[in-house]
């Protein structure tokens, strides 16, 4: 079994409860090749296909700012078996659902987006030269893929290429390393541009930049915070996993990155915390008889 | 106004403002009538901001004592006096400036381990000298891990820190006014991201340098003076409305045309005024990120006071410049490397290094192959950042030019 | 009783405590055992001589052997606390200092430690802290310390005490034993540094670098070699021995024969 099994099949779990929850589900199957993929697309995937970035004025929606709730989620296996290759599943609203808002960019931030109050709202009517901006989803993106002879050799090329960049007409990435938070544009919203699309695009970048590749299977979660705060923990466990990972593929190249004088991570600070209670506690006694001979 | 204008104005307001950071301005600090508290390194605008009182940083001034042209005097002055000459330069300016008395003696001293051990000895120098040696201090020791359990061991101390700046100078510490300034905080992190994202544009529209501007002012000029802080969210919403404008219109660097995009992973230099306009209007190399241009800054989470300190204490581990890069495992840096490269199109990296920076030189071979690995071109100057006579900017640029036309970049 | 770091220091201000220190196998191990012997003739009595050395180097070289060391103290009591809680913690801190005194080899007018070697892996700063506090309550029952340094300074400092007040740094003609002495005069301050040239020519002598300046010299000598092979102590090298008069004569010339 590889260090991640387990997590996929929580992932999967979780996504099969939240559906028997109740919530909104929508399941869409990718060609299984690239051209076709590629080929179905609204907007334009690869190399300089966007100018990287997308102005606040530009933006249809956001996704996964950090108020909203944010949560990024890559899984690898050797077990192809494990994924239903080609699958989108989608659990909440989809981008196409978002609508028009007069929110302004700031006051997105502070109210938290998609769930401001209705005196937010007044306040947002009043809003000033600002640039018009967008709602911003709850968001949490989960990528799982599979191959006989994927290993954690493959760990760290697969994460690098999970950097979008310009690869997305219509889609930016914001600068932000623990969770994930983007943009897609008006244009593309026009274009036709929903989650199915994004997914497609995902699969066909990752696919093509890694021949080892040989099922993928994406899932969005765009419900609540509540939801995302739920698959956060599962990542933050994901990310110990990857850490040991990445600190062993160090160690093969002949660095050993290992913080050994690290007190958090150190087998025996709770022995050392008790030694450090004891002496607290030792020179506690010391001043008292101290000051009571001083008398 | 055109564009050019607009941002000549942010330049000079900003260059304005860096007066207070030297050690002039510091002495100006001590006499404004607010209490007057001096760190040994980068320290946090929030707590001086909420709190009403005036944060000098003492490395800082080293900094700025390398920069002008009074910069080659003032660091053989200090070599004179017999500081150390294997420490870094502006550690070894912070500490003429206290040996030679011209620091100003304040109410409290916030010293730190991070993010080297010679900002450490600036803490244990004033110790021994007087009268700093009299002064209270409040130590904060920085951890080198990044776990939740490290944010919110520093964020115990960081509020203890208040409670003894509330002891020591009669400030109190009001939460309501602290989450104001924390949110007004996140608002500034927001802007800054969205100058970072602009950036990328092909071509850059703004010298990227002007992140770091707007991040100095945000940060180490509202600390020393807390009038600036509101100051500093109306520039950085100036520049990124110029900055937006002109990706809108696809405009590049004013007379630049860019062939290059490069990162200078390690300090801006002090003498950056003759290296990196020449190297944009020559090559049209444009330098689109250094340390202190980026602000990977995690917003602060105000929903509880415990998270607040948590949040910001995560911040200054994880976002302050060198703190970062020098105090965490070095994958973290190899990770920045790869990330900034990919995000921002850069076609190469160059790694500066500088006197008495041990973390950079221990992990340029780490540096070296992650690029390697990634196909990114990679230069190693071993240049000092501060002492343009140890590498002069012209040896630094012909070193550049031929590893740009090497590397076919040119 | 626990004691702050300035109570540690009042306790052991007046006592000379000398460390020995310098790169591998550049003679420190000799100088310690000579020097130990010269202190000791000349009236600093009780002294303590501290070992250092993992694998007990001045230990063997005064024909003694140390069964219990220090550092198995210190896994003991980590041990202790792992096992049995704070309550075990407690009881081994309160007796530290006896459980240091059970490790010493005494004689009439002296007392030999072993630092030995530890199998803890983590680094235990807090014990550390603790121990320290102990020995220095134990030094102060002495007329002097000798340390003789395997692994430098810093290793005395966490290890021992921090109350160093005079260190022997014994040099010969490398360079490395010279990048040694540069490391340590970093670390400490000048004025309590001693430079000791061992095994050096006359020649190597005068090409030095400018600003090492010598107290003395201790020459290469082959009874001292043959008795080091054979296992002997150093201290039944007959009187009028050329190292050991060396090493008496530079004591005398800097008036440490009982400081």
């Amino acid at each position: 079994m590889d260090v991640f099994d387990p997590y996929i099949i929580k992932c999967t779990n979780k996504i099969d409860e939240m559906v028997a929850d109740g919530k909104k589900i929508r399941v869409v199957m990718a060609p299984p090749s690239l051209d076709e993929i590629r080929g179905g697309l609204p907007i334009a995937v690869g190399p300089a296909a966007s100018q990287g970035v997308i102005l606040r004025s530009d933006t249809f929606v956001e996704l996964g700012n950090p108020e909203a709730g944010s949560c990024s989620i890559f899984l690898y296996t050797s077990q192809p078996s494990l994924l239903c290759n080609g699958r989108i599943t989608l659990l909440g609203p989809d981008i196409s659902d978002s609508g028009i808002s007069n929110l302004t960019f700031d006051e997105v931030v502070t109210s938290g987006g998609l769930h401001s109050s209705d005196q937010d709202l007044e306040l947002l009517e009043k809003a000033s030269h600002r640039a018009p901006a967008a709602k911003s989803f709850p968001f949490a993106q989960i990528i799982m893929v599979a191959g006989k002879n994927l290993s954690e050799n493959d760990y760290e090329i697969l994460k690098t290429n999970q950097i979008i960049g310009d690869l997305i007409e219509g889609y930016m990435v914001r600068s932000f390393t623990q969770n994930i938070w983007s943009r897609v544009s008006r244009e593309a919203a026009a274009k036709g541009f929903t989650f199915e699309t994004l997914g497609k695009a995902l699969m066909a970048l990752l696919k093509s930049a890694n021949p080892k590749i040989e099922a993928i299977e994406i899932a969005f979660v765009t419900t609540n915070k509540h939801d995302i705060d739920i698959l956060e923990e599962y990542a933050r466990q994901i990310q110990k996993i990857s850490k040991e990972i990445v600190k062993e593929n160090w160690k093969i190249k002949g660095y050993d990155i290992e913080c050994a004088s690290d007190c958090a991570s150190c087998d025996d600070k709770p022995v050392c915390d008790t030694i450090r209670d004891v002496l607290k506690e030792k020179m506690k006694e010391a001043r008292k008889l101290k000051n009571h001979k001083q008398k | 106004m055109n564009h050019q204008e607009i941002l000549n104005q942010l330049d000079a307001e900003a260059n304005d403002l860096f007066k207070e950071l030297t050690i002039y301005g510091v002495n100006d600090n001590a006499r404004k009538g607010l209490p007057f508290i001096i760190a040994s390194d980068d320290a946090l605008p929030e707590i001086p901001v909420a709190m009403n009182f005036s944060l000098s940083i003492m490395t800082v001034a080293g900094a700025m004592g390398t920069a002008g042209p009074e910069a080659a005097t003032n660091i053989d002055r200090a070599t004179e006096m017999g500081i150390e000459n294997r420490l870094c330069n502006s550690v070894k300016m912070a500490a003429y400036y206290l040996e030679a008395g011209i620091l100003p003696v304040p109410d409290m001293i916030i010293t730190t381990n991070s993010p080297c051990d010679a900002v450490d000895m600036l803490g244990q120098l004033m110790d021994k000298y007087k009268p700093w040696a009299d002064v209270p201090k409040f130590r904060l020791d920085s951890p080198h891990g990044h776990e939740p359990s490290d944010f919110a061991y520093f964020g115990e101390q960081l509020r203890a820190c208040t409670r003894e700046i509330s002891r020591v100078t009669g400030r109190k510490f009001e939460m309501d006014r602290f989450l104001d300034v924390c949110n007004e905080s996140n608002k500034q992190a927001r802007l800054i991201q969205e100058f970072q994202e602009l950036k990328r544009a092909v071509p850059c529209p703004v010298d990227p340098d002007m992140a770091r501007k707007g991040w100095e002012i945000a940060r180490w000029i509202a600390a020393t003076d807390p009038a600036v802080f509101p100051k500093a969210t109306r520039w950085l919403e100036r520049l990124i409305e110029v900055t937006e404008d002109k990706v809108k219109h696809q405009l590049g660097i004013e007379g630049v045309d860019e062939k290059i995009r490069f990162l200078w992973y390690d300090v801006s230099p002090s003498w950056s005024s003759k290296l990196f306009p020449r190297l944009q209007k020559e090559l049209g190399a444009v330098c689109m990120m250094n340390y202190y241009s980026f602000a990977n800054w995690t917003p602060i989470d105000t929903s509880s006071e415990e998270r607040i300190m948590s949040s910001i204490a995560e911040k200054y581990l994880m976002g302050t410049p060198m703190t970062r890069q020098a105090m965490h495992p070095a994958d973290i840096y190899c990770e920045d490397v790869v990330r900034i490269c990919k995000e921002f199109k850069c076609d190469a990296m160059v790694m500066p290094c500088h006197i008495g920076h041990r973390d950079t030189n221990a992990y340029h071979k780490l540096a070296k192959d992650v690029c390697r690995e990634n196909g990114i071109p990679f230069l190693f100057l071993g240049c000092d950042v501060w002492d343009e006579r140890y590498m002069t900017p012209e040896v630094v640029f012909d070193r550049m030019k031929t590893f740009f036309e090497v590397s076919g970049l040119l | 009783m626990t004691m702050s770091g300035n109570e540690s220091a009042k306790l052991t201000a007046n006592i000379p405590i000398i460390s020995v220190c310098g790169k591998g196998g550049v003679g420190k191990t000799v100088f310690s055992a000579l020097l130990g012997r010269i202190l000791i003739e000349n009236g600093l009595s009780p002294l303590l001589m501290v070992d250092a050395d993992p694998v007990g180097g001045l230990v063997s070289a005064i024909g003694e052997k140390a069964v219990k060391t220090l550092s198995g103290v210190r896994d003991m009591f980590i041990s202790e606390t792992r096992n049995g809680g704070k309550l075990s913690a407690k009881e081994a801190a309160d007796h530290l200092d006896y459980f240091i005194l059970n490790a010493l080899v005494e004689r009439k007018d002296f007392s030999m430690l072993a630092m030995g070697r530890t199998t803890e892996k983590g680094c235990f700063c807090s014990a550390n802290k603790l121990l320290r506090q102990a020995m220095d309550k134990i030094i102060s029952a002495y007329a002097g310390v000798l340390i003789d340094a395997e692994a430098g300074i810093e290793q005395i400092n966490r290890d021992v005490t921090s109350q160093v007040n005079r260190v022997f740094v014994i040099i010969d003609a490398s360079q490395r034993s010279i990048d040694t002495l540069n490391a340590i005069a970093g670390m400490v301050d000048p004025s309590q540094i001693t430079i000791i040239a061992n095994r050096i020519t006359t020649e190597d002598l005068l090409n030095l670098p400018t600003g090492i300046k010598v107290a003395g010299v201790i020459p290469a000598n082959e009874t001292v070699r043959q008795f080091d092979r054979e296992g002997r102590s150093l201290w039944q090298l007959p009187d009028d021995n050329e190292a050991f008069m060396a090493v008496k004569n530079i004591m005398k010339s800097i008036n440490l024969s009982n400081p």
